[in-house]
């Protein structure tokens, strides 16, 4: 019945996306970035930091907050200011089976180009068998100086999860455009991404990410991570993805329900982000 | 008496006009000792361009051609019998057939052709050249293996510090100019630089900032790949090759859509003298 409902879902969503683009950002943020994405447990830390889907959460804490940074590729020497950063704080609530997630962040290139971006999140996890939830973003974006007005767009996105015993099954997809910029490339891609991730084993907890998109021709990822706990406070992960091909690990300080996290994601090419992020819930 | 001074000052006049002579005589033949370089060749002919290579008179003086020699030690060419000037800083091609170069490169004036050509060799070769007293004036040679992209374009000289038989000297042009000075000569350095502009850059068809200029010298002997990478990690496109010291970027993926507004990428990796540079810059798109 379970998996049954899971095609269905999986199918709608496949059925509700006619097209799909990436999300322009290389790997995702906060406590997820060392771990591509591919960690996701409802009872977990990657359930309620605030950059995650509401439907990724269904635990007993009752509020929190998350803080995150990055620091995006190496520091190339060609401007006054050489880092590409991004800071983002959020909170999560959840009462009664209800979540809602929401977030803002602010991302600075050279000091020249800023990007702003919030979002909420609302999901349900008392619905049996699938936990969905829906996020609407709001984006803005300019340049610092300059006569050019700043632009702003708005999407939707919607998201499942179908826990199972031993791993869930998340699908989503994102980036459905309700408000497009003037501008060309400023534009909202869709993304359609499904996921498998397992719950804590004696492997520690794996998971996979596939994500298809399109920017004229179609474009596929694959994700793949590991998370283990090397003592109950201490956990190490790492993933690794494709399209580009980028390596990321990171390190995890847990106690109770407050967390720490350093990711590291080395590109071949462009060189080594670093983020932090601090994830703190209560009851 | 009358005819004693005027012989005096005859002869007076004539030895002031010898030693004038010698001053004036000296540094014109230590010129012309090394006044003649090859700058360019082209040995790789094509069925539209014969064989040709490009002399140029880095002298001050004019530099006359007739009897002078080219080839090797045992099988010689006469470049030309006859009075054949070439002006001080002159660029003169000499090529196997006239009429087909001048086909190919109607805009070149100073063209000779041999009498008798001397093959070159597509792959390696060295060719000397003797002066109308048959000393040796100018060699050069190349080498195929010292190029990894090199197909049927030209070799340019980018440096007549360096002896021409070393590869250092010479690099794969971009695009052929004969009777032209080398434009990789004005853009090859003894380091690797990039350097990319505006920042922020606006395609957007105002006319203001609306192309990326990247600029890039290369050490001699070196080939570069220039890519532009998006923000998320991807390469947007490879600019084209062999390396030109200056490419316009107008904001365009390689599908032809257009590239995303945000940061983006500038990446040379530059490869010679068996190491391997990558030069990296950060720019921002705006429309």
């Amino acid at each position: 019945m379970r998996f049954t409902l899971a095609c269905v879902t999986a199918a709608a969503l496949c059925w509700w996306t006619p097209a799909s683009c990436a999300s322009r950002e290389p790997f995702p943020l906060g406590y997820s970035m060392a771990g591509s994405g591919t960690i996701l447990q409802q009872q977990g830390i990657s359930g309620r930091e605030a950059f995650t889907p509401a439907c990724a959460y269904a635990d007993s804490f009752r509020y929190g907050i998350s803080l995150a940074g990055v620091d995006y590729f190496d520091p190339m020497d060609n401007m006054e200011s050489s880092h590409l950063a991004q800071v983002a704080v959020g909170g999560m609530y959840s009462l009664r089976g209800f979540t809602a997630k929401a977030y803002v962040s602010h991302f600075d290139a050279l000091r020249v180009y800023f990007e702003q971006e919030g979002q909420l999140s609302v999901g349900a996890s008392c619905i049996p068998f699938v936990n969905p939830s829906v996020e609407l973003c709001g984006y803005r974006a300019g340049l610092y100086q300059g006569s050019d007005p700043a632009q702003t767009r708005a999407d939707v996105g919607v998201s499942a999860m179908v826990p199972f015993r031993y791993a869930a099954v998340s699908l989503t997809c994102c980036h459905i455009p309700v408000k497009n910029a003037a501008i060309a490339g400023y534009d909202t891609p869709l993304t359609l991404r499904a996921g498998v991730h397992t719950t804590v084993n004696a492997l520690g907890s794996q998971g996979i990410l596939c994500e298809a998109a399109s920017d004229g021709s179609w474009r596929f990822r694959v994700s793949i991570g590991e998370e283990f706990w090397l003592l109950r406070k201490l956990g190490l992960s790492a993933a690794f993805t494709t399209n580009p091909v980028i390596v990321s690990f990171g390190v995890i300080l847990a106690w109770r329900g407050a967390a720490v996290s350093a990711g590291f994601v080395d590109h071949p090419v462009l060189g080594w982000s670093k983020g932090l992020a601090i994830d703190w819930a209560g009851k | 008496m009358c005819c004693a001074q005027a012989k005096k000052q005859k002869e007076t006049v004539a030895a002031v006009a010898l030693i004038l002579a010698c001053f004036l005589a000296i540094p014109a033949v230590g010129q012309s000792d090394s006044a003649l370089s090859v700058t360019e060749l082209f040995p790789r002919a094509q069925s539209d361009c014969p064989e040709w290579f490009e002399v140029t008179n880095a002298s001050g003086a004019p530099l006359d051609l007739k009897n002078w020699k080219y080839g090797h030690a045992d099988d010689t060419c006469l470049i030309s019998s006859s009075d054949y000037v070439l002006p001080a800083g002159g660029i003169a091609v000499l090529t196997k057939d006239r009429t087909l170069f001048s086909a190919k490169y109607p805009a070149v004036s100073l063209v000779l052709q041999p009498a008798r050509w001397k093959a070159m060799d597509n792959y390696h070769d060295t060719l000397f050249f003797w002066d109308s007293s048959g000393a040796l004036r100018e060699n050069v040679g190349w080498d195929y293996r010292w190029f990894d992209s090199w197909t049927n374009q030209s070799l340019a000289r980018v440096s007549l510090a360096k002896s021409a038989l070393v590869k250092e000297a010479w690099v794969v042009a971009s695009r052929p100019s004969p009777g032209q000075p080398n434009a990789e000569a004005t853009w090859r350095a003894t380091g690797a630089e990039l350097d990319i502009g505006p920042i922020p850059f606006t395609p957007n068809n105002d006319g203001r900032d609306d192309y990326l200029s990247i600029r890039i010298s290369l050490p001699a002997a070196a080939s570069a790949v220039v890519s532009v990478y998006g923000f998320d990690g991807r390469k947007y496109l490879d600019l084209p090759q062999p390396p030109s010291s200056q490419y316009l970027w107008n904001g365009s993926l390689s599908s032809g859509g257009p590239a995303p507004v945000g940061p983006f990428f500038v990446v040379a990796e530059i490869t010679g003298n068996g190491t391997r540079q990558v030069l990296r810059k950060k720019g921002v798109l705006w429309r």
